[in-house]
């Protein structure tokens, strides 16, 4: 049924624009997704697709800087971007009478980028800000040398958010550079949700975007390649301790995942949710509950386009052992691995599948994002609006082996994060000096 | 300006035990969101005891008289389901999320929940637990630390919005102090369910209505009001709490401010909107992110309770930035209050504001929050279908009436969280600063 409601079609220029009608929306959402990511970038430009994401809401010779996001806000609407390692994404989602301000605008920018000198001098500051923001996270700090750990000799080591020194270093013409090559609509995929007409969608965007030139007839003859022969070679096992600034013990474990578009990622999913799915989940009524080894677990599997990780996590308190956690996870692991799963833990996936799906198709955004995600990431949207099919055709047997290849002790990248210790002085300190009237000396405002 | 938005059809009913009843059928999809709100929140801890609406709450989804945890969340997860609890300050909201299918088998679930907890002593001693170790992860963050300090700056901690739930104090809540605060906040007068989704009203009237008034109040049920009343504008003041491994200063500042019910609300909201809210629209994010690339966000705020309310700007900068961030925004500040908003300003202010609200109505769990907070804030019937003229009227003398009437540049509170070597000494250009450590609220 939902099917019925998507239109697809691959313009002249190789623009791809994929429609879904939502009778009755007030909100219209449009995605414009291009295939670029920080798996596209080399040393001396790490953090570029990031930055180039920032810069195209400083302005074009039509718009200036800020006022496509000033447009949008104007109209009730919002809008963003994100930038992943394989892929850089533009969101806005309007009021339904606003959707066609929203292709002029996002036509605009596909190729009318100004990219001005100084405005990039600016940007680059405020994205420095927001790798310090990052990076002032002790949790996240210390998962990022977890993944270049984990992903050693693949693009995926890298942070989309790059390195302090490419960002200090990257000039403008880097970036022009990038945009050249990158942003072209037979590099993107345009996603329209909305009470609105598919052939009134493509005629929009055969009116704003139909003479934008595809990289394939452009000056350098040149085409975006997709990337190939980006397998992961997983790395052998290793354990990473830190002493971070963060109070609460925590404990990640990462095993190599498959591409999303891989056959086996549906697999993959289902144990997931066998074991970290809510508080019925295996490593909470176990873990938690009945070893008492943990005080929350979770777990997740992060499939990007080309390679993945399945993780686990673990926040436990100071008087239990990092290794008898690391312990109660495994055994729950190694229980899916020679055992698999119930029939009743099949259903319960399924139900949890159905449920999701049926609140992500109440918000235009949410549709919008799978579809666009679909496409980009997992190789094409039917994927997702067949998901549950999937579900129910899978041979449960499988599951087994698939827990074996993946959630393998060969491959299993440990991240142990132990509280430091502070000198109780420190704060009995500050208390003397506020109860003792010691305040330091300042000029008034 | 067009109105985009309507509210779908919905019967209204107060029941005879005194719970407001919103049914709202929407066959868009086949989900329900079942939403019941009390009108307690954190506000309503006991002294000593804060922490306590919370536990009694996520208790509350932890067993009944009649099931235990696991068969509880066994049978809401088993059929795709999602309990969810939020204690806000002032009210709570407890419901799920749930295929329609499941309505028949669910919904006598939750209202067990609701009316019959068994208040478990292990399930207890977990989400204690729980709960401490959240908090100390919390404590670890540098903009947590900031809003704790503020508040308690801002409204004292004899002030229901200047006290935060501690481990102490979650250690000291015991099985009978929960009893006990559920027994005088938990029962049907002025409480609201809202059922959203796809089902017909015939069902619940059926299959669910006199269930839901067989529940009755205690005998001595008079609530007791957790409202908080509003702050007198403090004096200025500056606070500064050391984490030394931090290369940014994260930095809270604001006052004290009109709460929902107060006249002025829609004419501060409009101007804050202006002044920090409104994206890359406003004027502290055109200032401090756009034009000086300090900052990676910076916004303001309008905490509202009903009577209580605070404005608040957020951000962060790296440690050598504070001071240049600070006297940025402490002149927008000045300038905002000073000369107000400008006309433009403002069209473009009201443009967003009607525009918005199409989103606050999308979809049934976005649906059943907005008429949560229409019915908890009482107002009219027409509101959302007459809310663009409401907005319209409101003139540009009355917006900076508002704002020079509510707001004193002379009165703003100060927190910054950073590394003591190289922020204080920029910090204390500002004024007198009183030093803390991140760790001590752990220990008070």
């Amino acid at each position: 049924m939902l099917l019925d409601n998507i239109t697809e079609k691959t313009l002249d220029n190789g623009l791809k624009v994929i429609a879904l009608r939502k009778p009755g929306a007030a909100i219209a959402a449009v995605q414009l997704w291009y295939r670029t990511g920080s798996i596209r970038e080399s040393d001396g430009i790490r953090g570029i697709s990031h930055v180039l994401e920032h810069m195209m809401f400083r302005g074009s010779s039509r718009v200036k800087s800020e006022e496509h996001m000033q447009k949008i806000n104007e109209v009730g609407g919002h809008c963003n971007a994100f930038t992943t390692e394989d892929v850089t994404v533009f969101t806005d989602n309007v009021p339904r009478p606003f959707f066609e301000m929203v292709l002029e605008l996002e036509a605009d920018r596909m190729d009318g980028l100004t990219l001005d000198p100084a405005l990039f001098e600016t940007e680059r500051q405020v994205v420095i800000e927001e790798y310090h923001t990052q990076m002032n996270n002790p949790v996240a700090k210390a998962f990022l040398e977890f993944r270049r750990e984990f992903f050693r000799g693949h693009p995926y080591a890298m942070s989309p958010i790059g390195t302090i020194e490419d960002l200090n270093a990257m000039g403008v013409e880097h970036l022009r550079e990038y945009y050249s090559r990158f942003y072209s609509p037979d590099n993107a995929v345009l996603v329209v949700v909305g009470d609105i007409e598919a052939d009134t969608v493509l005629n929009l965007a055969r009116r704003y975007f139909g003479d934008k030139k595809p990289l394939r007839s452009g000056g350098g003859g040149q085409q975006v390649e997709r990337l190939s022969g980006m397998e992961h070679s997983p790395a052998s096992t290793n354990y990473m301790k830190h002493r971070v600034e963060f109070d609460v013990p925590l404990l990640i474990v990462g095993y190599p995942g498959p591409a999303s578009s891989h056959e086996d990622a549906v697999a993959l999913e289902i144990l997931q949710l066998v074991m970290s799915g809510g508080e019925s989940g295996r490593l909470h009524r176990e873990v938690v509950r009945s070893q008492s080894a943990a005080v929350m677990v979770g777990g997740m599997n992060h499939l990007l386009e080309h390679a993945g990780i399945s993780m686990f996590f673990a926040a436990f308190t100071p008087d239990v052992p990092a290794a008898r956690v690391e312990r109660a996870l495994e055994e729950q692991i190694e229980e899916v691995r020679s055992r698999g799963i119930s029939v009743r833990e099949m259903e319960k996936v399924k139900n949890a599948t159905l449920a999701n799906r049926t609140f992500e198709l109440y918000t235009a955004e949410h549709i919008c994002q799978r579809i666009g995600y679909g496409e980009c990431i997992e190789g094409d949207y039917r994927l997702w609006v067949e998901r549950l099919e999937a579900l129910k055709r899978l041979d449960t047997s499988r599951l087994v082996d698939v827990a074996r290849r993946y959630w393998s002790d060969a491959h299993r990248h440990v991240l142990h994060l132990q509280p430091k210790r502070t000198n109780p002085l420190l704060y009995v300190a500050g208390i003397m000096g506020r109860i003792t009237g010691k305040f330091t000396k300042g000029r008034g405002r | 300006m067009a109105n985009f938005f309507t509210l779908p059809h919905m019967e209204e009913t107060l029941l005879s035990n005194g719970l407001r009843l919103i049914l709202i059928p929407d066959h868009e999809q086949e989900g329900m969101v079942i939403a019941l709100q009390f009108p307690f929140g954190r506000f309503a801890d006991p002294w000593g005891f804060e922490g306590c609406a919370e536990l009694c709450v996520s208790l509350m989804q932890k067993g009944t008289r009649s099931k235990g945890f696991e068969e509880l969340s066994d049978s809401f997860e088993h059929n795709g389901a999602s309990l969810f609890a939020d204690v806000g300050e002032e009210h709570t909201m407890m419901g799920v999320r749930l295929l329609s299918r499941c309505k028949d088998t669910l919904f006598p679930l939750l209202w067990e929940m609701v009316t019959q907890p068994r208040f478990d002593e292990k399930e207890l001693g977990r989400i204690q637990q729980e709960m401490s170790t959240a908090l100390r992860a919390e404590m670890s963050d540098p903009g947590t630390i900031a809003a704790h300090h503020f508040f308690h700056e801002l409204a004292g901690s004899g002030h229901p919005a200047g006290r935060y739930h501690t481990i102490g104090s979650i250690r000291r809540i015991t099985r009978e102090k929960i009893v006990e605060f559920y027994d005088s906040n938990v029962f049907p007068a002025e409480c609201t369910l809202v059922v959203a989704g796809d089902f017909k009203t015939g069902w619940f009237e059926t299959e669910c209505r006199s269930m839901v008034e067989k529940w009755q109040p205690p005998c001595n049920s008079g609530r007791h009001s957790c409202e908080a009343l509003p702050v007198l504008h403090p004096d200025a003041a500056i606070r500064f709490v050391e984490k030394n491994d931090l290369t940014q200063v994260s930095l809270m500042l604001g006052e004290a401010a009109v709460g929902e019910l107060h006249e002025d609300r829609n004419r501060i909201a409009l101007a804050n909107y202006i002044f920090g809210a409104g994206n890359f629209s406003s004027r502290l994010m055109t200032r401090v992110r756009s034009s000086a690339g300090k900052t990676y966000g910076i916004v303001s705020h309008m905490l509202t309770q009903r009577r209580f309310g605070a404005l608040t700007i957020s951000t962060s900068t790296q440690n050598r930035g504070l001071g240049e961030v600070l006297s940025a925004v402490l002149h927008e500040f000045e300038l905002f209050c000073d000369k107000g908003v400008t006309g433009a300003e403002l069209e473009n202010a009201k443009r967003f504001a009607i525009g918005n609200m199409a989103f606050q109505l999308e979809g049934i769990t976005n649906l059943v929050e907005k008429v949560l907070w229409l019915t908890f804030y009482n107002r009219p019937a027409g509101y959302i279908e007459t809310f663009d003229g409401m907005i319209d009227e409101i003139t540009l003398e009355a917006v900076n009436d508002a704002v020079r009437r509510c707001f004193d540049p002379a009165g703003m509170i100060i927190v910054a969280v950073g590394k003591k070597s190289e922020v204080l000494k920029q910090l204390g250009k500002f004024g007198a600063v009183r030093q803390y450590h991140y760790k001590e609220r752990l220990i008070s």
